[in-house]
């Protein structure tokens, strides 16, 4: 009768468990760029519209509490993030905190990317070491008090923003999970197309139900599948969107949404694509939080 | 007698061609722009009904990318100064005053539109429904992305 000896089970574990220990690989520069396009880092970092160099900063960002900019984060070492220690850099993407001690305002979407993996996160730094460093200072944000006082921000952290890595579900398949990982810790739609409370924290109860307040004070249609959001899509509908930016009718996304198109959705891959899609299709569908125009 | 009719054909024709430019209220032109959009989605969205969901020929596909090209140059003249969002007297529409700010830009994008439909329409003739989906992946983003991202204000 034969046996299978101790050694082969070994052997056949060690396979199988590749690839959770792949968390433990060295960061890379390729799997970054991916983090990089998902996470959208260049549009908001980059002053598009006057073809400034990437990273080198972003253009004014108005919002009901004041007006901000993106700062340079290319690797240049005094106006940019070259100096950091990969340590460093994770907690100012996980925790919102510079190397410095400064906690950063929530409109860069700390509160998203907190759930993404540290692999993910070391690979992205990998990549941004790769490209150009540009010597710029960043612009200050033009905040009105009491939010210029960034102490304000740390009652507001407190309230509005629960650090940790995302956690798969398991009831849940895998293309799910990877739409969902996406969408919560990279692609950060949430923080666009969700209704924020009054201290502009974002409102889980109405999550992609679109927003009044969006950059620029852009309407930020409901994308669940409701009537009022994409109730009528088809999978295949979103993932077309997120590719070349056409509307099932016909018509083109514009404003904020064409950047994501052109600078973050059009570069994942098709099968990233995909899973956000199915995740979609899966919330929960809820009325518009957008109020009807006169 | 001729010479007569023949004048009076070409005075019509400058008539038919100059009353739109002069009689027209900027409400009008806005609404007639509107239209003409529309006549763009309308092939826009025949384009992506042949591309995600298979309906559609080639034939209809080269259809599509004959009116993309007809109307692609003219977008220019639909957008008249004062008639955008935020110009006296003119209902809530969603021209950016960018538009007329940075004009060249505008119409150098739709400049981009024509040659996109161009190469669209080149793909459609192949009758290759890998090329025309290739096309279409760059007539979206890069034709109609390059007015209505900086351009065009969103829905409200």
């Amino acid at each position: 009768m034969p046996t299978i000896s101790p050694g082969i089970i070994a052997v056949l574990l060690a396979v199988t468990l590749v690839p959770a220990s792949a968390a433990a690989q060295g960061p890379s520069a390729e799997r970054g760029k991916s983090v990089f396009d998902a996470g959208g880092c260049l549009a908001c970092h980059t002053d598009l519209k006057n073809k400034g160099e990437p990273l080198a900063g972003g253009p004014p960002l108005k919002t009901p509490f004041g007006t901000f900019y993106a700062p340079n984060i290319s690797p240049d070492r005094t106006h940019g993030i070259g100096g950091w220690t990969d340590v460093q850099f994770v907690r100012a993407m996980r925790e919102g905190v510079g190397p410095d001690g400064r906690h950063y305002y929530p409109v860069f979407p700390y509160t998203s990317y907190t759930k993404a993996t540290e692999q993910d996160l070391r690979d992205l730094k990998a990549y941004i070491m790769t490209l150009a460093p540009v010597a710029k200072p960043s612009r200050p944000h033009d905040v009105g008090f009491p939010f210029s006082i960034r102490l304000t921000l740390l009652p507001w952290k407190w309230l509005n923003f629960t650090p940790g890595e995302w956690k798969p579900d398991p009831s849940k398949d895998a293309v799910w999970n990877r739409g969902a990982y996406l969408t919560e810790a990279l692609t950060h739609c949430g923080e666009c197309h969700t209704p924020r409370n009054l201290m502009g924290g974002i409102d889980r109860k109405r999550w992609m139900s679109g927003s009044a307040d969006g950059p620029d004070g852009e309407k930020v249609p409901n994308i669940t599948p409701d009537a009022s959001g994409i109730g009528k899509w088809s999978v295949k509908d979103i993932e077309g969107l997120l590719s070349d930016g056409g509307n099932p009718d016909g018509d083109y996304v514009g404003g904020s949404m064409g950047e994501v198109v052109a600078h973050s959705s059009s570069k994942l891959s098709a099968a990233d694509r995909n899973a956000i899609a199915v995740y979609f299709k899966s919330l929960p569908a809820l009325p518009s939080a957008v109020p009807k125009k006169k | 007698m001729r010479k007569g009719v023949f004048g009076a054909v070409i005075a019509a024709a400058a008539i038919a061609i100059a009353v739109p430019a002069v009689a027209q209220s900027p409400n009008d032109t806005i609404a007639a722009r509107v239209a003409k959009m529309k006549e763009l989605g309308a092939a826009s969205g025949a384009i992506t009904a042949y591309v995600r969901e298979n309906k559609g020929t080639p034939a209809d596909m080269v259809k599509a990318g004959e009116t993309m090209q007809g109307l692609a140059l003219q977008i220019p003249t639909w957008f008249p100064k004062g008639t955008g969002d935020g110009d006296p007297g003119v209902t809530k529409n969603r021209a950016k005053m960018d538009i007329w700010a940075k004009f060249d830009d505008f119409s150098k994008a739709a400049t981009a539109l024509r040659a996109e439909a161009d190469a669209f329409v080149a793909a459609a003739r192949s009758g290759d429904r890998e090329k025309i989906t290739a096309a279409a992946a760059t007539l979206g983003p890069k034709g109609c992305g390059g007015c209505h991202t900086p351009f065009r204000a969103p829905q409200s």
